[in-house]
Formats: C-alpha cells, structure tokens, sequence
C-alpha cells in the first residue's frame, strides 16, 4: 500500500513532522535578525526626536523671552523627553550585542526585546495622558490669560493652539496603535517559537 | 554499491567536523522529533543530542555509502537512543509538565496557544506511550521512510518490519482515541 492512498499515515506524518519544523526555525530566525535591525533604528529615531522636540521648545522660550506659560510647558515636555529617553535607553540595555549568535540566543534576545516594546509601548500611553493632563490647563491658562490678544487676532489661537491639540490627537491615536501592534507581535512570537521547537 | 541518495560519499574531501555539521545540519527537524520521542527533559535531549553527534562523528569515517544517508543518521540515532534509554530508565518529565509550562510562557494569549500545542503535543504523547519495539517503528514511519528503510535502520527483515507497523499503528491509532476520549 502506498502512503498516498493511506490517508491515516498521512495525517499523521503531516502532525508529526510539524515538531522543529526546519521552515519555522528558519522564519524565526529571520524575525530575531531584522528585530535586531529594528531597534538599532528605533534608537536613533527616538533620540533624533527628542533632539529634535528639544530644539523646538528651545527655541520657542528664546522666541517669547521665557513667558512663564511657554517656559513651563516647555521644561514639562523636556522633563517628559528626558524620562522617555532614560526609559527607552534603560529598556534596550545589553540588547545589542547579537551579531553572530546562535538562533537560542535571538530568541531569547527578541522575547526580552518584544517584552520592552509592550512595556514602552504601555508607558508611552501612560505618559501620553499624563502630559495631556498637564497641557491641558496649560492651554486653557494660556487662552484665559491672553484673552484679549486672542480676540484681536483669532488666527494665532486657530494655528497655535489648534497645532497643539492635533499634536497630541495623532500621538493619541498613534500609542495607541503601537500599544496594540506591540501586544500582538508578542503574541506572533511567541506562536512561531512553539512552532519551531520542541521546548 | 554507492547509494544514490549519499551525498557524504560524495564529499569525501571535506574535513570530517564539516561533513558531521553539514549531516546534523541537513536532519535537524527529524533528529530533534526522535530525541523527544526518547526523552522527555530538555536535558536529557540535549543529553542524547550530544551522544549521537559524537557516536556519529565516530562512525562517520566508515561510512561509505551502502545506505542512504538518511538511513546511515537514523540507524546510528536510534542505536544510540537504545543505548541512552538503557542508561537512564526512567523519564525525567511528564508531557503534563510540558505542556503547564508551554502555558505559563506563552505570551498575551495563553488559551490559543494551549491549545494549539496541546493538539500537537498528543501525537508526541501518544508515540511516547508506545512499547520501544513499536515506537521504533512509528518514529520512522512518521518520518516517512518505507518498509525497507526502516528494515535498514533497525537491521530486520522488511516482513518483519511490516507485522511491527501493522502493530504499532493499531497500539498508536488506540492511544490516540483514549486521549481524544479523556479530552
């Protein structure tokens, strides 16, 4: 009798040989090593954007001569860049040095990584709201102490405060998305890890 | 009489840590579902990893193609593999165990990937449970080598071998349907 014709064997084969499936092991692989890419770029974005946030705030206190309103949201948003960075950095610590490794050890690496992408993932949210907190009532500090400026020329209100507040909606709406999309890589890896091995 | 299949006749040049490399390499997925076959811990797989790596190493240097490859990795694996159950009696860790700890690691969403690995786990289960002479056989019809090839591996004759599966499937196809009933 033929394998083919014997559709039980078959079947079996097909479940049986799903355990340390080569392709698995290889797609794992791959997935550890462009990770590892992933992250060295993640670093150099996220400390360009900070450079970045920082050199606008700057210069938006020399612009208006340190008013306390400006002075304040600025030094809140640079304490905020500040954590974040330390954050981010502290997270990545010792994540780097994978060239050349066995696959053992990229999975190892990658789970702790994708670990560090749920927890950033959910501080950036946490953090986001706390800020929005603190901008909030600036803002409406802002509009309440320069009332009379406003009223003369609303546009400064549209763009300035408008710009602020759409900031922020695309932040919201952004850690939101990386909240989730951290969650469900995660979930993906930890998938294609069962998949690969017999551990 | 080369085999057609044999490609470490073929390479007889290369230095033999690089032909052992190149075999385990090329059998990866098949040696690791038969160490698990045998051993149940992670270290006592990787405890018998190491002993038909280096039982291979040592006959490495005689083979000379009368069988195919895959026949030579398997024949020297599960001699091996008989030699390593002898030594150790006893498994070291139920399946049960296995799969709690598949659980407690699985990431975000612990059910979906129980019961994923519960699923292949009972095939993996159910081979364990069966009599060595039997599992013998089953673990190298599931790797879908004929009658012949495994009369090869396991030095008996094909009529026998074909008696042991005939066996062995029935005992396999049974362990199976306690399991789905228990489930």
């Amino acid at each position: 009798m033929t394998h083919e014709s014997d559709p039980e064997l078959a079947g079996w084969r097909a479940e049986w040989q799903t355990f340390g499936d080569p392709a698995a092991l290889d797609a794992l692989a791959e997935r550890c090593t462009r990770d590892g890419r992933k992250l060295r770029r993640g670093l150099v974005y996220e400390t360009l954007g900070a450079a970045f946030s920082t050199v606008v705030l700057t210069l938006l206190v020399v612009r208006t001569r340190g008013t306390p309103a400006v002075a304040a949201i600025a030094v809140a948003l640079s304490i905020f860049n500040g954590v974040w960075l330390a954050r981010y950095y502290g997270e990545r610590w010792g994540l780097l040095a994978v060239e050349g490794a066995s696959v053992d050890r990229y999975v190892e690496l990658t789970r702790r990584r994708l670990r560090a992408d749920d927890s950033l993932a959910r501080f950036a949210w946490n953090a986001h709201l706390a800020l929005f907190g603190v901008v909030i009532p600036g803002i409406t500090w802002l509009l309440l102490s320069h009332a009379e400026q406003y009223r003369r020329a609303p546009w400064r209100a549209a763009v300035g405060l408008g710009v602020a507040l759409m900031v922020h909606a695309v932040l919201f709406v952004w850690l939101r998305r990386k909240r989730r999309l951290a969650a469900a890589a995660r979930e993906r890896f930890e998938g294609l890890a069962a998949r690969s091995s017999l551990e | 009489m080369t085999h057609p299949g044999t490609t470490l006749e073929e390479k007889n040049g290369e230095p033999l840590e690089a032909r052992l490399a190149r075999l385990l390499d090329a059998h990866a997925a098949p040696l690791s579902r038969l160490f698990a076959s045998y051993a149940r811990s992670a270290a006592d797989r990787q405890d018998l990893a190491q002993d038909v790596a280096l039982a291979l190493f040592t006959a490495l240097p005689r083979f000379r193609g009368d069988c195919s490859e895959r026949t030579f990795v398997f024949r020297v694996a599960h001699n091996r593999a008989l030699a390593f159950l002898a030594k150790r009696g006893r498994p070291t860790e139920d399946v049960d165990d296995h799969e709690d700890r598949v659980v407690a690691t699985s990431g975000k969403n612990p059910a979906l990937a129980y019961e994923r690995r519960h699923r292949e786990a009972r095939l993996l289960a159910a081979v364990r449970a069966l009599p060595l002479s039997h599992r013998q056989v089953v673990t190298l019809l599931l790797e879908g080598l004929d009658h012949q090839e495994i009369a090869d591996v396991l030095g008996l004759t094909v009529n026998h071998v074909a008696v042991r599966a005939h066996r062995a499937r029935a005992a396999l196809r049974v362990l199976l349907e306690e399991h789905e009933g228990s489930t």
